[in-house]
């Protein structure tokens, strides 16, 4: 047992250096960040009573007002229908800017000018969007969509130019060699192994954008968020607490819907 | 080194793994350019090539029958192509995938039939596409011996009938006896690393 086996019948060891996984520097990179931000944690630094605080303010919330359902009701559609809107016109606009912005699709500088504009369109969160859009068109549901579709167009943009980039173009040049032109290559090499990427990040985005219409309404954009902010200006906390469970209604249904399409999409495509 | 091929015969290339069988293909295919010397095709002419690649290069999302008809992009630009391909060119499709045992498979995406049914879709598309010169980088590896011959000989038909040029890597020496007219070894084995020579039927 204890006999040292000759060295090239052993199993090879790793050096070093491969052992060095990229998994594992950003690991400890992370723990070092976690340290460094602890300071975060400070709060106010006055002795307050957090319990009694919390439970003061969330005693406001009950019992849930249902009596302003039928208003809420109505604010939840436009939510949704400005979310679709948004990621109709985002997915549309995100397209040719992906292609764009992928490297093994488009020049250089093109990649580099797109990626730019994309950095920059995500640099503004959602109720920054909104915001602008309010102080162009007016507070409507319509400043909502306009909000929305940028921002979701700086994700979409950067989602599909990374699937793009995830293919193999080896398919495509092949069809090139065979005789077929870039667009051709294209439509039968990259875009059928791109299409269920596309279909699942749109949906992600979708979701995502019905959560965040709850929101923008707050700056004046529409949709369900309006509803909040104006329950909470009046005090109206019992109102204010339905809305919250028609949102978690709403949000846990799209996920299991989402998560059902999904599925669907992976298998069938 | 040297040779020569004539147009519409069958040279099936051999040799151990390693060998350089595959570069030569891709040399010839102009995948990679030769590190040193040259090769001409007849009259110095740009011909059109039709390759069954050694990993197939089929998209697999796709159904077994448009990638076969991928071998036509060649011949229509692609405002043609965009919606679908002509009736004719379908029916053609058709008739390959049936020589090949791949009738009931028409429709089902690539990703979804084996590795046999995927080289022989591989082939069919080659054999729709119907080049003057085709390279087949182990066209049958994944075949039983059976649907091998099938495969081979209706490549040997190509060249016989319509005066095709097939230069294909193969292993099987029976195979090479019985479907390639000239055969090229390459392996250090031998003088200069390389025999070409004429199959004797």
């Amino acid at each position: 047992m204890n006999k040292e086996l000759p060295n090239d019948l052993k199993i090879p060891k790793l050096p070093l250096r491969e052992r060095f996984t990229a998994f594992g520097a950003s690991l400890a990179l992370f723990l070092v960040l976690v340290v460094v931000s602890l300071p975060a944690l400070e709060g106010a630094g006055r002795d307050l009573d957090y319990l009694t605080n919390l439970r003061r303010f969330a005693g406001q919330f009950f019992p849930p007002d249902w009596s302003a359902a039928p208003q809420i009701l109505d604010a939840l559609g436009e939510t949704v229908q400005i979310a679709v809107m948004a990621t109709f016109f985002a997915v549309i606009l995100a397209l040719p800017l992906a292609i764009a912005g992928a490297q093994n699709i488009a020049p250089r500088w093109l990649n580099l000018a797109t990626r730019m504009i994309l950095n920059a369109v995500r640099t503004l969160p959602s109720l920054i969007w909104a915001l602008l859009a309010v102080a162009v068109v007016g507070p409507n549901s319509l400043a909502g969509v306009i909000g929305l579709t940028f921002y979701s167009l700086g994700y979409l943009g950067k989602f599909f130019s990374d699937a793009f980039e995830s293919v193999d173009t080896e398919i495509s040049d092949g069809l090139r060699r065979i005789g077929a032109d870039r667009i051709q290559a294209f439509q039968f090499g990259l875009l059928p192994q791109v299409k269920p990427l596309i279909l699942s990040h749109a949906l992600w985005m979708l979701e995502y954008n019905i959560r965040s219409a709850a929101i923008i309404g707050y700056v004046g954009a529409g949709g369900i968020g309006l509803l909040l902010h104006t329950f909470q200006e009046y005090g109206q906390w019992q109102k204010f607490s339905t809305v919250l469970l028609f949102i978690l209604a709403l949000v846990t249904a799209l996920d299991f819907f989402g998560e059902w399409l999904r599925g669907k999409l992976t298998k069938n495509d | 080194m040297t040779w020569q091929l004539r147009r519409g015969k069958f040279l099936a290339v051999t040799g151990a793994s390693g060998a350089g069988k595959s570069s030569l293909l891709a040399c010839l295919g102009g995948i990679v350019a030769p590190s040193a010397g040259e090769f001409k095709f007849a009259a110095n002419e740009l011909w059109e090539l039709g390759f069954v690649f050694q990993n197939f290069r089929l998209t697999a999302n796709l159904s077994v029958l448009t990638n076969v008809l991928c071998g036509k992009l060649g011949a229509y630009n692609w405002r043609q192509t965009l919606f679908s391909f002509s009736e004719n060119e379908r029916q053609a499709a058709f008739t390959i995938l049936r020589e090949l045992g791949l009738e009931k498979l028409v429709h089902r995406q690539v990703r979804k039939v084996s590795g046999g049914e995927q080289q022989r879709t591989a082939v069919a598309r080659v054999l729709l596409q119907d080049p003057p010169i085709i390279l087949a980088d182990e066209p049958t590896s994944n075949l039983d011996a059976e649907l091998a011959k099938r495969v081979l000989s209706i490549l040997r038909d190509v060249c016989a009938e319509k005066n095709r040029t097939v230069i294909a890597v193969l292993h099987d020496a029976r195979m090479v006896e019985e479907f390639a007219d000239y055969e090229l070894k390459i392996g250090a084995d031998y003088e200069n690393g390389w025999i070409f020579r004429q199959i004797q039927k």
